[in-house]
């Protein structure tokens, strides 16, 4: 009851008329940043993060929630129009949703992905608003060990579960891991790895990092790519929302692609093309017309809709509860409230409660709106896409370097974003996956903190993460992770022994 | 090449700062721990690389894909733009920057470049210093009292 009561509250704050324009105006933004290859929602809300200052703490995270829940969608657009995805994943959605275009289909297939992916956003909302408040009850019993051991599992998912060469993917974590460390010490204020410049003094911002490796990045990938592309979509852009029996039909497949999608985003370091490769990879397979799939079939393009946006929910609860953020969206939304003095945890849901709800009731009514939203940037999809590259990029390069001077007012994060931005365009061209170094730098000052505190409290007992009962367990998965994402070397190095030990 | 970085960053960045007493855990050895860590995968990196040798499996660069030229180019404008911020200020500096940008970026219509140039440099004045009040660098000396004028012409000021 306490819940529902709570969520009331939250939902007569979201519709103030300031809270309700800026929610609009967030999902107007994710939508089209989404639509827009190019520009992931995820560079949206960076972009978006200085516009956030001078809102409230309450408006600013109404904005950003409604901004994530129609990025995610956002990239559907393309991928179905012009099979391009617009955001990572959205991927999925050219392998179904564009045939369905080139058979003249688009409308049915906009209708199809927009109801779906609203249908999996409002049941991850809901798991995230009934999940959450006892999980932050539970995670009152959490000490410094715990969420040590609870950052550690963060880290190692993130490793496991990036693509690429899993060395490459240890080097990239551990050199953001050294890039969190950079600054003054967290316990005794000595500066470390700063070779005496006052200026890094206060670390490396993550959000600067953020801006640089992904918006950056993407510019120079652009400006140097040799290729020129036409995104004008050939097809006509208005999308048909499907009746109640074609939805009927389809019930499997969305009930399975909201499961996948808010399991998945549950965990750290996944996100939304994680679970929306799953759940279609999860359709093929059980679909009766699993064998047609890549042909344009309606299954194929709703599971993985469906899922891509039941992450939204799910993800952002180890962000409210544990502080912990498990991807960039999550953490620029962690940026966003520590830069209003607000701190996330379990104690927000006592301190914090009306913050709270009110971003659980913008989970769930931005998915609805998506709906209305997600129609109209199709419609307008045409017009988008008109806006040479060269305006779109060159703007963006500007409110990047904006964005991360705005961050401490310090033309320092100036250069260091555009020093992450080269960086991050180079490991993406030697195939180095930048989402390990992303995290290592949110989450390598974090782990910092609490792993010196528990030795300080625990007299430098390194075993007291193992012997906590709940700390062990969460180490325990953490350790399992490893393991599956070490196995297929594993299993290879025991043949060639056991062939070497046969053959001796 | 690849543990060779995070040594030096270790020789000189953690090492020398202060003598920690080695029974209690202090602010180096978070870092430290990290550069170990780097420096030890570094290593095991080159040992790969080394055994698979380049003639099978390796990893090849996009980067033979890219204009190289144009690579640079875009880099410098960028870098320069962000040198510039402070010392002729936001506004100059921005519309400077897109009327190179543009350019680069395949556009030759110089109506276009210049009107875009320069209403995206007051939107985008309006907008950071109206809408989010920023406070954005107005330049040095001479630069400073231009964009004040600018700002007043805007009716920003």
């Amino acid at each position: 009851m306490d819940i529902l009561q709570n969520l009331l509250v939250g939902l007569s704050h979201l519709f103030g008329v300031i809270p309700f324009f800026l929610l609009l105006a967030g999902i107007f933004t994710g939508v089209i940043a989404g639509a827009l290859p190019g520009i992931s929602f995820v560079n949206a809300m960076a972009l978006a993060l200085p516009f956030t200052y001078v809102m409230q703490p309450i408006n600013a995270m109404i904005f950003l929630s409604g901004l994530y829940c129609g990025g995610v969608f956002g990239g559907s657009i393309s991928s179905i129009l012009i099979n391009i995805p617009g955001s990572p994943g959205s991927l999925p959605a050219t392998w179904d949703g564009y045939p369905m275009t080139r058979r003249g289909e688009s409308a049915r297939a906009l209708g199809i992905a927009i109801t779906c992916s609203a249908i999996g956003g409002v049941g991850s909302a809901l798991m995230m608003i009934f999940v959450s408040p006892p999980f932050a009850n539970f995670a009152l019993r959490f000490g410094q060990p715990e969420f040590f051991a609870a950052t550690i599992l963060g880290l190692v998912s993130v490793v496991a579960i990036a693509k690429g060469n899993m060395l490459t993917s240890l080097i990239s974590l551990f050199v953001g891991l050294t890039v969190g460390a950079i600054g003054l010490d967290p316990l005794y204020a000595i500066p470390r790895l700063t070779f005496g410049w006052t200026v890094l003094d206060n670390g490396v911002s993550f959000v600067v990092v953020l801006i640089g490796m992904f918006a950056i990045g993407e510019v120079l990938g652009w400006i140097s790519s040799r290729k020129s592309v036409s995104y004008k979509p050939t097809s006509a852009t208005k999308a048909r929302l499907p009746g109640i029996k074609e939805l009927l039909k389809l019930k499997g497949a969305i009930a399975r692609g909201t499961g996948i999608g808010c399991v998945i985003g549950a965990i750290p370091g996944t996100g939304a093309i994680i679970g929306a490769i799953i759940a279609y990879g999860v359709e093929k397979h059980v679909s009766p017309h699993g064998d047609r799939f890549g042909t344009g079939v309606d299954e194929g393009l709703a599971a993985p809709e469906t899922a891509k946006n039941a992450t939204t929910g799910t993800a952002t609860i180890p962000l409210l509860t544990l502080g912990i953020p498990g991807s960039a969206a999550t953490a620029i939304m962690l940026a966003a409230l520590m830069l209003h003095g607000v701190n996330p945890g379990p104690m927000l849901f006592i301190t914090g409660t009306d913050l709270v709800y009110t971003v659980f009731a913008a989970y769930l009514v931005a998915n609805i709106l998506m709906i209305a939203v997600g129609m109209l940037v199709a419609r307008a999809f045409t017009l988008l896409m008109t806006i040479p590259p060269a305006i779109l990029f060159g703007f963006i390069t500007i409110l990047c370097l904006v964005g991360a001077f705005g961050v401490r007012n310090n033309i320092a994060d100036v250069y260091i974003c555009i020093g992450f931005g080269i960086l991050g365009f180079l490991l993406q061209k030697f195939n180095v996956p930048t989402a390990p170094l992303i995290l290592g730098v949110i989450l390598g000052p974090l782990a910092e903190r609490y792993f010196l505190t528990s030795m300080i409290a625990y007299d430098n007992d390194f075993l007291i993460f193992f012997t906590r009962p709940l700390s062990g367990f969460i180490m325990f998965l953490a350790f399992a992770f490893l393991i599956w994402s070490f196995w297929a070397p594993i299993k290879t190095l025991t043949t060639r022994l056991r062939i070497i030990f046969s053959v001796g | 090449m690849a543990g060779s970085i995070p040594l030096l960053l270790f020789k000189t960045g953690v090492a020398t700062s202060l003598v920690i007493d080695e029974t209690q855990l202090g602010p180096h050895s978070w870092p430290r721990a990290m550069l170990i860590g780097l420096i030890g995968l570094g290593a095991l990196w080159g040992v790969v690389r080394w055994r698979v040798g380049s003639s099978k499996g390796e990893t090849t660069s996009d980067l033979e894909q890219c204009d190289l030229v144009k690579l640079i180019l875009g880099i410098l404008s960028v870098t320069t733009y962000g040198a510039a911020i402070t010392l002729i200020g936001f506004a100059l500096s921005t519309f400077l920057f897109l009327l190179c940008w543009f350019p680069l970026g395949g556009i030759r219509n110089i109506l276009t470049i210049m009107v875009n140039s320069a209403l995206g440099t007051c939107i985008l004045l309006y907008l950071f210093l109206k809408v989010a009040y920023l406070p954005l660098p107005r330049g040095i000396g001479a630069f400073d009292s231009l964009t004040v004028g600018f700002y007043r012409i805007l009716g920003i000021y």
